[in-house]
């Protein structure tokens, strides 16, 4: 008992002074050190070019046996199709028949039947096409041939169309497109109206014409009977309408006329420039190239209007100079190919293939600009070349496509690309005054042929100058290239570069908005002033190896 | 003499409900071990001989079992305590109370002494009946108990890695192997017998069938993480075992969705039923119990018993979690930047879940109940008055807690007094108090093993405590009288 009771009054007071949780102090004093792996990779030209722009390296760096880095920039300077150039309108041919038609055909004979006749009937047939043009034959892929017959007579017959130039070859004979009508009054009104879609393969032969004119000839020949009780009143009369519509040809041949044009102007966007501010890069050997396919049986004229180099950066354009084939001073004139009717036309392809050191273009394409832009003129059936007989099917087609290949291969330095980054560590930086330190390790294999040099610099909204990430901000955090022989990398470099964060540095970096980035790249530099600056080569599976860890001392002494 | 009780009661009561009122923290109560007037000792070594003809009692029996159900509640922290954490630390902070994180030091300390994996147990057994009756030497008891057993677990050296840091750590490597839960909810029904041979040997044993409610335990937690000191690249090694019986839900399907970039985890709700869930016989088990007691020399009584050895077979509602792997991490691979199409965060999720393989399954599985072992000896001074040293081992999923108790111990017809000390691993103030206090034919009596962690709950880690009431019926005359 006396146990108990001094449980019953001790317990109280012991626990009391230990319980009194509202006197408990919140202060938490914690030190610890923390080293992660953040990020590592390896980075190929291929790669690193694939992160500008994913589309890029499908569509812009050609691939080659050497594996070299060669860009390759493409634009069509010139396409045109045949159904662009010529076409076929729709266009209706009337005739009738009346009284004097009747009268001159004799009347009615003795059976009661009468004949009457108009052969070679001619009628312009308009062909949309060139300056002079004067076709000799076509070839239908497609018509449509409308027929309407409206009589206001009781007399039955027949009405025979028959077009005498309008042929197909058919089993080893020629045969003439013909086609007849019976006439089968109801009353005394007779009306016919149907259109025939078996054009196909017709040629229509356009040199029985006047010179000058393309012609269609039509044979008509309308029989009548008078059944003994229908005469051929004065009012009578049968009126014939035939109607060519959705014409398309599958063969032209003839001369096609002149045909002049200018294309462009056009450009090929040099994107990638954009983000250099400033430095040179000597490419050895670019390469201009025209490739021009041609299936239209036609003499062709073609060359450049004008050529420039428009740089943003230094404000100007500058003019493409050398054996260029400008069209006033050399045109190109293109090849024609086969005549293979009836069969596709194969098309002819000239490459006309222009060194660099053949123009200014490496001078031009040192100081990095922006574009290359151009215009290109054409003419159909030079006067250079005479009156010819041209041919086409309705899939001939011109098309030349520019090139301009960049081979990276050629020296730099002191190239220079910018970007400016937003940077926001957030309204509420308190965390950073958790971080006692902060060591970034760079581990970086260079594999490419040529240094690099980083710098980071950090401003504020009214870009005044925070801190730079690399030391001063005169300073850079340098990786060098590649061990380098004869152009070629042949080893890796490795440098490994610690980077230390203080409390103070993040102090600095808490009214910072903006991050300059600058990346500054020399191609392997020589000894001396005195020898020239080697040109080397890049090749699509140079890159470079990084692994990033870091490591943080953090610091928390707080009252929660 | 009936004052004397009569105020002892009444000093007595209030320090009961105290006692119930600040319940946190028990263990086995070891010191029942030679209260020999409480039938409830036998349960800890069925030879123990009892002086009287019969007993009965339990939840279910009317107004006793309910006034002062026999519970027996405990609760234990193997490695720290809460003056370990919160203390006065004088000087400049005066009367103040601190965290031991308020100093990089003391925090350090105290991360460093932990143990290398620190657990939070606890258990509670229920009589919901029990009974005894004497035939000739032979003494027949009948127990049902609903028993519960509860654990988490954590290892040191996640606390450590706070205080250090990954790249300053003490050791080669971060050990955070011991994540874990345990919970093992089961009935078990027994009938036993103590045959008195003669009188110098007596011996028990008792079978009990047990039927499994719930359970969830982690047979494998291992996690080690290692930083390379020069590339700070890390290495994760895991392997996880993990099984569980339990009614609420139904987890059908785990796999990582590559199409879907998520991880699809399958489960059914269950309808409770809570009747369903206690009368629920399809997880069976069998234990047994087996003691001796043999007198080599008057006076002198050496004791030795093993209880709950035995085990549970889960069938029902039974779900298995094995995951094993190495992870390597070398930070974020610069190269799948290059796909817009990736998502990289699922990305790591997708290899982190194919590096340890999840694999889950409903196959049944056996689990041991916690194996207690009791070797001592006692001896006589007077009648009523012994002395007994007693060694307590407690073996439960590969892990064995032992201890040595010291007691003077007091048996006279139904009413008992006990006063011990125990000495644990790292734990050397545990003076336990059991009292037994009969009038006519009704017992009660409470006990614990460290009555001075109520007094200083600051420095309690491992508490326990039992009370109950029993129906003692008749008494048999003592074996020392008819040797005398």
């Amino acid at each position: 008992m006396p146990v108990l009771m001094v449980m019953l009054i001790a317990f109280p007071a012991c626990i009391d002074d230990n319980f009194e949780l509202d006197k408990l102090s919140k202060k938490v004093q914690l030190q610890s050190s923390w080293a992660f792996p953040v990020a590592y990779g390896s980075l190929t030209i291929e790669n690193m070019i694939e992160l500008a722009d994913t589309n890029f390296v499908g569509n812009y760096l050609l691939p080659n046996d050497s594996n070299l880095v060669i860009l390759r920039l493409q634009d069509t300077m010139l396409s045109q199709t045949a159904q662009g150039l010529i076409t076929l309108s729709n266009q209706s041919f009337l005739m009738q028949f009346n009284k004097a038609d009747y009268d001159s055909a004799g009347g009615f004979n003795i059976q009661g039947i009468v004949t009457m006749t108009k052969e070679e009937t001619e009628f312009p047939f308009v062909v949309d096409t060139l300056l002079g043009q004067l076709l000799d034959s076509m070839a239908f892929h497609s018509t449509k041939l409308r027929v309407r017959v409206n009589s206001n007579m009781p007399n039955k017959g027949q009405l025979i169309l028959t077009f005498p130039h309008l042929k197909i070859k058919k089993d080893g004979s020629e045969n003439t497109y013909s086609r007849m009508v019976y006439i089968k009054p109801q009353g005394n009104s007779f009306s016919y109206d149907y259109t025939y879609t078996d054009l196909e393969g017709y040629v229509l032969d356009l040199t029985q014409a006047y010179a000058g004119v393309n012609s269609l000839f039509i044979d008509y020949t309308l029989k009548l009977d008078d059944g003994n009780i229908h005469p051929f009143n004065p009012e009578h009369k049968i009126d014939i309408q035939l109607d060519f519509e959705d014409n398309e040809y599958s063969w032209l041949f003839g001369y096609v006329g002149f045909f002049e044009s200018g294309f462009g102007p056009s450009m090929i966007d040099l994107g990638l420039t954009e983000m250099i501010t400033m430095g040179t890069f000597y490419v050895e050997d670019p390469v201009i190239r025209f490739i021009v396919s041609n299936s239209f049986g036609i003499p062709i004229k073609y060359g450049f209007d004008y050529v420039s180099v428009y740089n943003k950066r230094l404000g100007g354009t500058e003019p493409l100079t050398g054996n260029v084939p400008f069209f006033d001073l050399n045109p190109g004139f293109l090849v024609q190919p086969t005549n293979s009717y009836p069969y596709t036309i194969e098309q002819s392809i000239d490459t006309l293939q222009i060194s660099g050191s053949e123009t200014n273009l490496p001078q031009l394409l040192y100081d990095l600009p922006s574009s290359i832009d151009f215009a290109v003129k054409i003419n159909l059936n030079p006067p250079e070349s005479g009156t010819q007989r041209n041919f086409m099917s309705k899939d001939s087609k011109i098309s030349v496509i520019s090139q301009l290949d960049v081979p990276f291969w050629g020296h730099t330095e002191k190239i220079c690309f910018s970007d400016t980054l937003n940077f926001n560590i957030g309204s509420d930086s308190s965390m950073f005054d958790y971080f006692k330190k902060v060591q970034l390790t760079l581990d970086v294999d260079n594999g490419f042929p040529h240094d690099i040099r980083l710098q980071g610099i950090l401003i504020d909204e009214d870009f005044n100058h925070k801190d730079s990430i690399f030391g001063t901000p005169k300073e850079q955090i340098i990786i060098e290239s590649g061990v380098v022989t004869n152009g070629k990398v042949t080893s890796k470099t490795k440098k490994i570069t610690v980077l230390e964060f203080t409390k103070e540095k993040f102090n600095k970096w808490k009214d910072a908005k903006y991050l300059i980035i600058r990346v500054q790249y020399n191609t392997t530099l020589p000894s001396s002033d005195t020898q020239p600056q080697e040109s080397v080569l890049y090749y699509r599976h140079y890159g470079v190896d990084v692994k990033i860890t870091t490591k943080a001392e953090i610091e928390i002494d707080e009252h929660l | 003499m009936s004052k004397y009780k009569i105020k002892i009661l009444r000093n007595v009561l209030p320090l009961f409900f105290f006692f119930v009122a600040i319940q946190v923290e028990a263990q086995e109560n070891i010191g029942m071990y030679y209260l020999h007037s409480v039938p409830n000792s036998v349960r800890l070594n069925p030879s123990t001989t009892l002086d009287y003809k019969g007993y009965f009692g339990g939840l279910i029996i009317p107004v006793s079992g309910q006034i002062l159900p026999p519970l027996n509640l405990g609760i234990s922290v193997n490695s720290f305590c809460y003056s370990d954490i919160v203390y006065k630390p004088g000087g400049a902070f005066g009367d103040s109370l601190a965290t031991v994180f308020h100093d990089v030091g003391k925090s350090r300390a105290f991360a460093d002494g932990l143990k290398p994996v620190n657990r939070i147990d606890f258990h509670t057994y229920i009589d919901l009946l029990h009974f005894g009756f004497r035939t000739k030497n032979v003494f027949w008891h009948f127990s049902m108990v609903e028993k519960v057993e509860a654990g988490v677990s954590f290892p040191r050296d996640l606390l450590r890695l706070l205080v250090y840091g990954n790249d300053d750590f003490p050791d080669p490597y971060v050990d955070l192997s011991g994540f874990g839960a345990k919970a093992l909810h089961y009935r078990e029904i027994g009938l036993g017998i103590t045959h008195e041979q003669s009188t110098v040997f007596s011996y028990g044993v008792k079978a009990k069938a047990l039927f499994g409610m719930g359970n969830l335990q982690f047979d494998k937690s291992t996690l080690e993480w290692r930083t390379d000191p020069v590339t700070g690249n890390f290495i994760f090694n895991a392997d996880f075992d993990i099984n569980a019986s339990q009614p609420i839900v139904e987890v059908t399907d785990l796999y990582y969705d590559s199409e879907g970039d998520s991880l699809v985890i399958k489960t059914n709700q269950k309808d409770l039923d809570p009747i369903g869930y206690v009368t629920n016989m399809k997880n069976g088990g069998i234990a047994i119990d087996l003691g001796a007691t043999y007198s080599p020399v008057s006076n002198l009584k050496l004791h030795a018993s093993v209880t709950d050895l035995g085990f549970i077979r889960w069938n029902d509602n039974v779900t298995n979690l094995r995951a094993k792997g190495e992870l390597n991490f070398t930070g974020i691979c610069l190269n799948d930047f290059l796909d817009d199409s990736l998502d990289m965060g699922n990305l790591y999720i997708d290899s982190l879940f194919k590096t340890f393989d999840p694999k889950l399954s409903h196959d049944s599985y056996k689990t041991t109940i916690p194996l207690k072992m009791f070797v001592g000896a006692s001896y006589q001074l007077a009648d009523i008055l012994s002395f007994g040293a007693l060694y307590h081992g407690r073996l439960w999923n590969n892990e064995l807690n032992s201890s040595v108790t010291l007691s003077a111990n007091l048996n006279n017809r139904g009413f008992g007094l006990v006063v011990s000390y125990t000495l644990m691993k790292d734990s050397y103030k545990n003076i336990g108090v059991g009292l037994a206090l009969k009038l006519g034919g009704w017992q009660t009596f409470l006990m614990t093993d460290n009555i001075l962690d109520p007094i200083f709950p600051q420095n309690a880690q491992k508490v326990s405590i039992r009370f109950g009431t029993n129906w003692i019926l008749g008494r048999e005359k003592k074996h020392t009288s008819l040797i005398n």
